[in-house]
């Protein structure tokens, strides 16, 4: 290790130096354990030499300090989960979503070729057999990560209980929303199961709710 | 000029075709295993009988392609179907003077050629890296261009005006994306997303029909069949709900001796002529109901099992809020431009009506003296993406934007994602 990066809040006026050469710390390794001026060098983490991520990532502290304002609070982060929940729920497209193929299944097609794989790295990805979530937690550190996943979530009208001025709720679209009947699909002016809350529209139908849906 | 294979890698269907194609072939992008336990791949299912309890494996999860092993079979299949196309098409136009480039078994040769291909917008960067590299190793394509579907559509539109501002709405099998081209070029900033498409409509729909008719958990493709075939926007949503009994309709399910896939029942007063065999569904709201969701995503949540406090007292933004936001999002000069410039693109967007309703919804929202008009296109909307592929391919400016299997191999598939990956917002 010959060069390290600086680290980014120690030294406001630096920010624009990105690299210090550290020969002479690693020079005389033994020794170092007995200095006690010297920092620990062997803590150190895994040095990141692309000079265009660093700037990135700069940027990007920079911007989350200024604009991104309070962190999701927990009604947002339930409600995230809740929503997600059933989204995936309904993506299904039946009762099993999966299936193993089998060892070494190839189509008819192409018997001549059936080599998974021409060099290790499509190997690996061939072979892979992860999942979606598996790759975001991997990519967690990732600089746009988190426009990536809020993408998800865009259609939800953010809480703001810190910041919920005046001129945010002048801001703010009302729609009423739409309440159907759970059994009829009509719409269910005022009434609304009181143990589950589902609405109904007649006592016909939640007569019929409280036998079947109800729960 | 080099040939293109140009692919609409779709979490549904895929596009797929040679640059001399005049239409492109539509291959099902998913491995199915049958009641029986055979498996299938892409197309192949089609020519089984018995549908029920059919299982999808499909390479995308939530519209990212996250599945190499699954897709690289898929993709076999798909250019194998292209290429025979192009083999007889070639053999049929041309006379035997100019030489093939394949040999006659139909190996195709992918180191003359180069690849259009487009992937979801966002897509994790690990993702597309692996794509990269699939293209360039496994396949070993000579050029490669990289890119989201909806930046495809400008090239479909005639003149140069509309050219250079466009506002796509992609509503598909995973979601529905709202993306403004302005210049041919993504505006990342203005990007938005629902995630509410196909797939979740199939959903909706499948727990309305277990709950209210029959059990069809089991049959993915007889829910698909249904809402293809019955399903549509309503004009006015309360009008349509409190005269709902004038779109009544009756859909003969399957009963594999008349019909294997089902149909709706024509409405001309005839009774069915049936031995009491034929089983049948009968729609009434279901048939709108189930695509307002897109306009009122609370349909969604509150009839669900797991309801909770939470979710009733939020308000969901719905499809024309997004649209708002992400004109409102763009350069103010360019606002009224895109409000003018609008192409619907995408599977779920055939659902009959779906413009039109569109259209009312945005008016409502926008300024009174902005015009809006929804381009009309030429080609079917969910292939829209592939023939812009494909007139991009033909011109010049697609030498300058591809990358070379040189190239590639001399930076790598980190410099490859930086050519073609999002630029960061």
């Amino acid at each position: 290790m010959f060069v390290e990066e600086v680290p980014k809040k120690s030294n406001a006026n630096s920010s624009t130096i990105y690299f210090t050469s550290s020969i002479n710390l690693t020079a005389r390794p033994s020794r170092i354990n007995h200095d006690v001026d010297v920092q620990p060098v062997a803590k150190k983490a895994k040095i990141n030499y692309n000079l265009n991520d660093l700037m990135t990532a700069q940027l990007q502290s920079n911007d989350s300090q200024q604009s991104s304002g309070p962190l999701k609070s927990s009604q947002q982060i339930t409600l995230e989960r809740l929503t997600s929940k059933r989204l995936l729920d309904l993506s299904k497209e039946g009762p099993v979503t999966n299936f193993e193929l089998p060892k070494n299944y190839e189509s008819k097609n192409n018997s001549k070729k059936n080599k998974q794989g021409n060099t290790p790295g499509t190997k690996k990805i061939l072979s892979a057999k992860r999942n979606l979530n598996s790759y975001f937690e991997e990519e967690r550190n990732l600089v746009s990560i988190n426009s990536i996943l809020s993408l998800n979530y865009q259609y939800l009208d953010q809480y703001d209980y810190l910041s919920s001025s005046k001129k945010n709720k002048k801001e703010k679209i009302f729609r009423p929303r739409i309440k159907l009947c759970c059994i009829c699909s009509n719409v269910s002016n005022y009434a609304r199961c009181h143990i589950c809350g589902l609405f109904f529209c007649s006592i016909r139908c939640n007569r019929v709710h409280q036998e079947s849906r109800c729960n | 000029m080099s040939q293109f294979i140009i692919v609409d890698n779709g979490s549904y269907n895929i596009k797929s075709g040679y640059s001399t194609f005049e239409e492109p072939m539509i291959q099902s992008n998913s491995i199915t295993k049958t009641k029986d336990g055979s498996i299938y791949i892409s197309n192949d299912y089609r020519n089984t009988n018995n549908h029920s309890g059919i299982i999808f494996k499909r390479p995308h999860d939530q519209g990212n392609l996250v599945s190499w092993e699954t897709e690289k079979l898929v993709w076999d299949y798909a250019f194998n179907e292209i290429s025979t196309q192009y083999i007889t098409s070639s053999k049929t136009s041309k006379s035997k003077s100019k030489t093939m480039d394949f040999s006659s078994d139909s190996e195709i040769d992918f180191k003359s050629l180069g690849l259009i291909l487009t992937e979801t917008p966002f897509q994790l960067p690990q993702l597309s890296i692996n794509t990269d590299q699939i293209v360039f190793e496994e396949f070993e394509f000579q050029n490669y261009y990289r890119c989201i579907p909806q930046s495809l559509v400008p090239w479909t539109l005639d003149t140069d005006i509309e050219n250079d501002f466009n506002l796509i709405i992609d509503c598909g099998f995973n979601a529905t994306w709202i993306i403004p081209v302005i210049y041919k070029s993504v505006y990342w900033k203005g990007v938005k997303k629902l995630p509410i498409g196909g797939k979740l409509l199939n959903g909706l729909l499948r727990e309305f029909i277990s709950f209210r008719h029959y059990d069809i958990n089991e049959d993915p493709i007889l829910i698909n069949t249904i809402k293809e075939s019955t399903c549509f926007m309503a004009a006015n949503f309360n009008e349509a709900l409190k005269t709902k009994e004038a779109n009544y309709c009756q859909f003969i399910l399957p009963d594999f001796k008349t019909t294997t896939t089902g149909y709706v029942k024509k409405n001309d007063g005839k009774p069915l002529q049936d031995n009491g065999d034929l089983q049948s569904l009968n729609l009434v709201d279901e048939r709108f109901v189930i695509p307002e969701s897109l306009y009122h995503p609370e349909i969604i949540f509150d009839n669900s099992p797991n309801n909770n406090s939470i979710i009733h007292s939020t308000s969901f933004k719905n499809l024309s809020d997004l649209v708002i936001e992400s004109i409102m999002s763009s350069p103010e000069i360019a606002r009224p431009l895109l409000s003018q410039n609008i192409s619907i693109v995408g599977g779920t967007s055939l659902l009959p009506n779906f413009s039109e309703r569109l259209k009312t919804e945005i008016s409502k929202e926008l300024p009174q003296d902005w015009k809006i008009k929804i381009l009309h296109n030429d080609y079917r909307n969910d292939l829209t993406n592939w023939y812009g592929g494909l007139i991009l391919s033909q011109s010049d400016i697609i030498d300058n934007i591809t990358i070379s299997k040189q190239d590639y191999y001399e930076h790598g598939s980190n410099w490859c994602q930086k050519q073609f990956g999002f630029k960061n917002i």
